[in-house]
């Protein structure tokens, strides 16, 4: 009787805690924060529950990095290489610097950036907030004293990937890689950054300013960014439905199970 | 007390409130409980908040701060950690139908764990397989890896307590339980008997066949001939079952049980050197240089990094544990003492 009583408090406790996540979410959420594509929703992860998830392509299929978006097929050797951090050789790209993690476990730029590249979220074991990379070819702000920034350019931001520097020419946090890369995909990742911008703003300067329709991009819908912003609207990193289904499953089957033995014992 | 074990020592049982605490039966589930409830929000917010594991509830709670933490506590109190661990409690919980009451009957089928496997060997081989995946997959920046990884070891831990007797996955099959076991010989705090000659008179051995009072000893530990905290979860069982009231939990000096320890395995040793492999994997890849060595590999192999990897992984754990085991033969065919083969627990944690 006491179990009892303990195992509907606990059920209600429950309740309450899942409630209470819901809740404090949706509220996050309808402030947007939560809402950048790449970081994926409380509230989108409830509203459908089927993703490929870890039995799924999700793991299996795009290999190395294991990241929950959900995505392993990609239109172009810069968009492989900022999701994953391979290039379409399946060469893993360099890099000095960044959090701890990256070591451990690999990752690309979508790890910090999202992938709608607002970046904006505190990344683990980082001491710098994730740069907004949607606005780079215009004067923007940068950092956390909302700094000024002359528009990047091709070079420049080659020079930001690889070396750290920023447009301004001052260092960049430790907490953003230096990766080294053949230009060939140094420039394929400049033409899918280029698709994330959020105002037309191409490269204003120097030297090719294709805009999107840059090398490597062939094969992409280039229709413009939002068909990319459109893409990954998709809930991301859902729970695989099937995978809770069978634990469920199995746990409940073998408790009667046993008990039925039991019984027979 | 204290002399003649050859260190010194204070029974914290001493203390009548902690006594009276640690008798009672709901003393490991008022601990289990906020844990527990803690896992189900680790797994709700992996399961359903936000992919990002820097920002995510879920890994910077079990990655960032619990795995770290633990570690401390096991140099300090030991397998502290076990007596409120949730995913142990959960397969409890169910096998014994019960929150905290001493129930006769359980719902569990009660076989014996296989003779061969009472050991750490697969223990061993699930740690190795973690930090295997956790390399390929990622398992620790995602917090749905990481929602599905806890609900994998407590799916685990309630099949094993529906079939095998007490915890005998916490005992034989939690990956992290045999390191976690290795590193509480160095706490400063045991469960012991207060005299081992009362134990010997007593026939009854209420310690390891249970009794009114309280279950027996949930991980086959027997108080009387403990010597070591290697498996004892401070469940505090053996101080209600004794009727001897001859159990103490003792303060004492750190690292006793490396020294004073009459019981030598070599699963244990075996494990201890391969923490040293392992330690030693994880922090070369961190280096620029394993990066560039991968690079140059893979390009020269015309092979998938994570082949690679996984052909590079198990040869560099297992390499100080290789070492020692050829060090090891050759001192027993040189000297014929063959403790030599079993000493590398005291080795690696020195």
């Amino acid at each position: 009787m006491k179990d009892k009583t303990i195992a509907f408090i606990l059920i209600i406790i429950l309740a309450i805690v899942v409630a209470a996540v819901i809740g404090a979410t949706s509220y996050a959420d309808r402030d947007g924060y939560y809402s950048q594509q790449g970081y994926g929703s409380m509230v989108g992860g409830m509203g459908g529950m089927m993703g490929s998830g870890m039995m799924g392509s999700g793991m299996m299929g795009s290999g190395m990095t294991g990241n929950a978006y959900s995505k392993d097929s990609f239109s172009s050797n810069g968009e492989r290489i900022y999701y994953t951090g391979i290039d379409s050789t399946g060469r893993r790209i360099g890099f000095e610097g960044g959090p701890m993690w990256l070591y451990m476990s690999g990752g690309s730029c979508i790890d910090c950036h999202g992938t709608s590249g607002k970046g904006g979220v505190p990344v683990m074991m980082g001491t710098a907030i994730p740069a907004d990379l949607t606005n780079l070819f215009a004067t923007h702000s940068h950092g956390n004293e909302n700094m000024v920034m002359v528009p990047y350019t091709d070079d420049l931001l080659k020079r930001a990937i690889t070396k750290g520097i920023n447009a301004n020419g001052d260092s960049l946090d430790p907490t953003m890689p230096r990766w080294y890369m053949p230009d060939n995909d140094l420039n394929d990742l400049l033409a899918y950054i280029k698709t994330l911008q959020t105002e037309d703003h191409h490269s204003n300067s120097g030297n090719d300013t294709t805009g999107y329709d840059t090398t490597g991009m062939t094969g992409h819908d280039m229709t413009g960014q939002h068909t990319h912003s459109s893409q990954t609207n998709a809930p991301n990193g859902e729970p695989s439905k099937p995978f809770l289904a069978a634990v469920f499953s199995v746990i409940l089957g073998s408790f009667f199970a046993v008990q039925y033995l039991k019984s027979r014992m | 007390m204290g002399e003649e074990k050859g260190y010194p020592s204070w029974n914290i049982l001493k203390v009548g409130f902690i006594q009276r605490v640690m008798t009672h039966r709901a003393f490991q589930f008022a601990l289990q409980l906020p844990n527990f409830l803690v896992f189900i929000l680790v797994i709700l917010t992996g399961l359903f908040g936000i992919q990002n594991g820097g920002s995510n509830f879920s890994t910077v709670l079990t990655w960032v701060i619990w795995w770290a933490f633990i570690i401390f506590t096991f140099l300090f109190v030991g397998r502290l950690w076990c007596l409120m661990c949730p995913m142990g409690a959960i397969g409890e919980w169910i096998q014994r139908g019960s929150f905290w009451g001493r129930k006769r009957e359980n719902l569990s089928l009660n076989i014996q764990w296989p003779g061969r496997l009472r050991n750490l060997w697969l223990a061993t081989i699930f740690l190795l397989l973690i930090t295997w995946v956790d390399n390929i997959f990622g398992l620790v920046k995602s917090p749905l890896y990481t929602a599905y990884f806890i609900i994998l070891i407590i799916t685990a831990s309630i099949m094993v307590g529906l079939i095998f007797e007490r915890r005998t996955f916490c005992r034989y099959l939690c990956p992290i339980g045999g390191l976690i076991g290795l590193y509480s010989m160095f706490a400063s705090t045991e469960l012991r008997t207060k005299d081992k000659e009362i134990c010997k008179g007593h026939q009854g051995k209420d310690c390891i066949k249970g009794n009114e009072k309280g279950y027996p000893c949930p991980m086959f530990e027997f108080p009387q001939t403990l010597d070591r905290n290697n498996y004892c979860n401070y469940c505090a069982e053996c101080i209600k079952t004794c009727p001897e009231n001859n159990i103490a939990i003792n303060t004492r000096p750190f690292s006793i049980d490396l020294f004073k320890t009459k019981k030598k395995y070599f699963d244990e040793a075996a494990l201890a050197m391969i923490l040293v492999g392992l330690t030693a994997f994880q922090s070369i890849i961190m280096t620029t240089s394993w990066q560039n060595w991968m690079k140059a590999i893979t390009a020269a192999a015309h092979l998938n990094e994570n082949i690679v990897f996984s052909v590079l992984f198990l040869p560099m754990v297992l390499f100080p544990f290789g070492l020692y085991l050829i060090i090891s033969k050759v001192s027993i065919n040189t000297n014929g003492n063959k403790d030599n083969l079993k000493n590398g627990i005291c080795l690696a944690q020195t």
